[in-house]
């Protein structure tokens, strides 16, 4: 991705050389020649890199599509065992083609993610053509068992996320298939994606392919939304007697600060911390003050003085931290 | 590559700058000022329900509604006008935005005024507001109402008549992208172009959903064929433009292949308006530098193809056939970029 590298940098001068003509630094003759010293942007090695990945990208999104489009017409002209065949043969392919490729290449692992799309897309075809009677959650728990092996040989953040996306449709469906109280499934998945941003953020340091922020990040915006979601149902809906959807909010937004704050002090992900703090305690304390008072026209400004209290503080811790060094 | 500082200290030699260059103001982190903005989202409501609750019945009838979205709008023109801190911004956004619908209302429930004509008034005062302030999502929530009453004064019922501005908007959006990519920073109204551009782009995207496969009564046959065409016409136009300004002359064989690229996919995509779309916002985005709109088209272009999916009026096995096709080329491309050498002039 060193394309991607050289385009960030070249966007940065881009964006320094404009700030200082914005400010008056640099007059017409002198931004007319800065631009000239700076050459054309992006230059030609960035496009040829940007087009060489979106070409092998785009590639794979696209036959991936053709395929599922393939699969769901169904084609009556061939039988059940041809189109059985054919796309096990096309996923046997695609391996194929990741292990010559390497998983150390970019195409590699293109191929490999396309592999994880056509497994669905096969265990989708037998439930159709066998009429097995599985439950939907069941596909995409086989689904996400099946990945597995590939997404630890890969170790790298698309497969990663592919396997996290299907495995919380999974746990999803299963949830929401099972329990009985609204407040279940994004409680369970709060802590499940809780969960697997704990593994993630532990390994990230470790294996050279899920470095990086992106995955700990998205995972840990899954897990804040899913229990703070819960934690609404718990305060909004009275017959909610398990109180499971504060619990796992609680669990969520503990762990989740902690480890923010001991690994790489991630900026970003204490303020998704801190809004969710608002969010919750705001409408805890609203519905407390609805409920116990009729004075709602005090009522909203105490909460819009709280809301503007709480973030006021948050976003002075943030900068205090910013300044001592934490990526912003 | 030689880095900003360089170019500081090559203009320096040459006397076109003296000194040092300008220090950067210590800026918010981006995740403080993101959090500084979403609780101003959460709190400038409560305030006004608060204020409304205070009001009591004014805001009810309708020339009291006129008369306090005048107000509010008229309040929040300074601070828009000035850097600020972000919660007082985005605060004046929403009490600013707040003030255009009652405005609405007023004129519409007050003064009788026919649908037209409150439009026409509404895309008067959003074109106002959207001039004078200097606040990037203030300036993106007027253009996009705006760009509401210009639809509805188009007549915004019908939505083949709203297919045919797909295509003038997809250029649009493209042009203005490209325009403030080449404006001199210093012009006054360059701060302008991108927030228009996004709204404009997100018109675009969701006008491409109404974009007719076949022809439809309402719309003469030629006409659908003609605005398809013009459609994915912009892919190519777009290869060329980014082409001519940065590729072609360091590499002569990458701006053949691209805007070779371009065309067979436009003809490929000539069917589905967004897909053609999508992938000439990718190359503008590039161009530009710009990371979030590089991603909105990369959504855009998946928002497309599942859309093409829907599409009932082809059969799935053609979809198939056209997916693949396009899949094949582009790694065809993908393959060709990677034999054909650098060229440098």
């Amino acid at each position: 991705m060193l394309f991607w590298i050289l385009w960030r940098n070249e966007s940065g001068q881009r964006d320094q050389l404009s700030d200082w003509r914005r400010v008056g630094a640099l007059d017409d003759a002198a931004w007319q020649r800065a631009r000239v010293l700076a050459g054309r942007q992006p230059s030609a090695v960035a496009w040829r890199g940007f087009l060489d990945h979106l070409s092998l990208w785009l590639a794979i999104a696209l036959l991936g599509a053709a395929l599922v489009c393939f699969v769901a017409a169904n084609w009556d002209q061939l039988g059940k065992f041809a189109r059985l065949y054919g796309l096990q043969v096309a996923l046997v392919g695609v391996v194929a083609a990741a292990w010559r490729l390497g998983l150390d290449r970019a195409a590699g692992q293109g191929a490999l993610l396309l592999a994880g799309v056509l497994l669905g897309a096969l265990l989708a075809l037998i439930g159709q053509t066998y009429q097995t009677g599985a439950d939907t959650w069941q596909l995409f728990a086989l689904w996400a068992v099946l990945l597995l092996p590939w997404t630890l040989a890969a170790a790298a953040m698309p497969m990663g996320v592919l396997w996290a996306f299907v495995a919380n449709i999974a746990v999803w469906l299963y949830t929401a298939e099972v329990a009985s109280e609204l407040v279940v499934t994004p409680a369970v998945q709060g802590v499940f994606n809780l969960a697997l941003f704990a593994i993630w953020s532990a390994l990230a340091d470790r294996v050279d392919g899920l470095r990086g922020r992106t995955g700990p990040r998205l995972l840990a915006a899954a897990a804040l939304a899913t229990a703070s979601i819960a934690a609404l149902i718990d305060i909004f809906d009275s017959s909610t007697l398990l109180h499971a959807g504060m619990g796992a909010w609680v669990l969520a937004v503990a762990v989740i600060v902690a480890a923010a704050w001991r690994w790489h002090r991630d900026l970003l992900i204490l303020a998704l911390a801190a809004l969710s703090i608002i969010v919750v305690d705001t409408c805890l304390v609203g519905r407390l003050l609805f409920e116990v008072s009729d004075a709602a026209t005090g009522g909203f400004l105490l909460l819009a003085l709280m809301v503007i209290g709480q973030a006021s503080a948050a976003s002075l811790l943030l900068r205090r931290l910013a300044a001592e060094g934490a990526p912003a | 590559m030689i880095d900003a500082m360089d170019i500081w200290d090559r203009l320096r030699g040459e006397g076109q700058v003296s000194g040092s260059p300008p220090e950067a103001a210590v800026a918010m982190p981006w995740s403080a000022r993101l959090l500084s903005g979403a609780a101003a989202w959460i709190a400038t409501p409560l305030m006004l329900a608060f204020a409304a609750l205070a009001l009591g019945d004014l805001l009810v009838t309708a020339s009291g509604s006129l008369v306090v979205g005048l107000a509010l709008c008229a309040a929040t023109v300074f601070p828009l006008k000035r850097a600020g801190h972000e919660f007082v911004l985005q605060a004046a956004t929403i009490v600013s935005v707040v003030g255009i619908v009652l405005v609405g209302y007023g004129l519409a429930a007050g003064l009788d005024l026919p649908e037209t004509a409150v439009a026409a008034c509404l895309a008067v005062l959003a074109a106002m507001l959207f001039a004078m302030s200097r606040q990037p999502v203030h300036q993106f929530m007027c253009a996009g109402i705006l760009i509401a009453a210009v639809v509805w004064l188009l007549d915004g019922t019908s939505s083949a008549r709203l297919s045919l501005l797909q295509p003038i908007t997809a250029w649009m959006a493209v042009a203005l992208w490209w325009l403030s990519l080449r404006t001199d920073p210093v012009v006054a109204w360059q701060g302008h172009l991108a927030p228009l551009a996004w709204a404009i782009t997100l018109t675009a995207i969701g006008l491409a959903w109404f974009m007719p496969m076949n022809a439809v009564d309402a719309i003469d046959p030629r006409l659908v064929a003609g605005l398809r065409w013009f459609g994915a016409l912009l892919l190519p136009a777009t290869a060329l433009m980014v082409g001519f300004a940065s590729i072609r002359h360091d590499d002569r064989w990458l701006f053949v292949v691209l805007v070779g690229a371009a065309i067979v996919l436009a003809w490929l995509w000539r069917w589905s308006p967004g897909i053609t779309f999508g992938l000439s916002l990718m190359l503008v985005a590039f161009a530009r530098g710009a990371t979030v709109l590089l991603a909105a088209s990369v959504a855009a272009l998946a928002y497309y193809l599942v859309v093409f999916y829907y599409h009932m009026t082809l059969p799935l096995l053609d979809k198939a056939l056209w997916l693949g096709m396009a899949g094949v080329l582009l790694l065809a491309l993908h393959v060709i970029l990677r034999r054909v050498p650098e060229t440098r002039p």
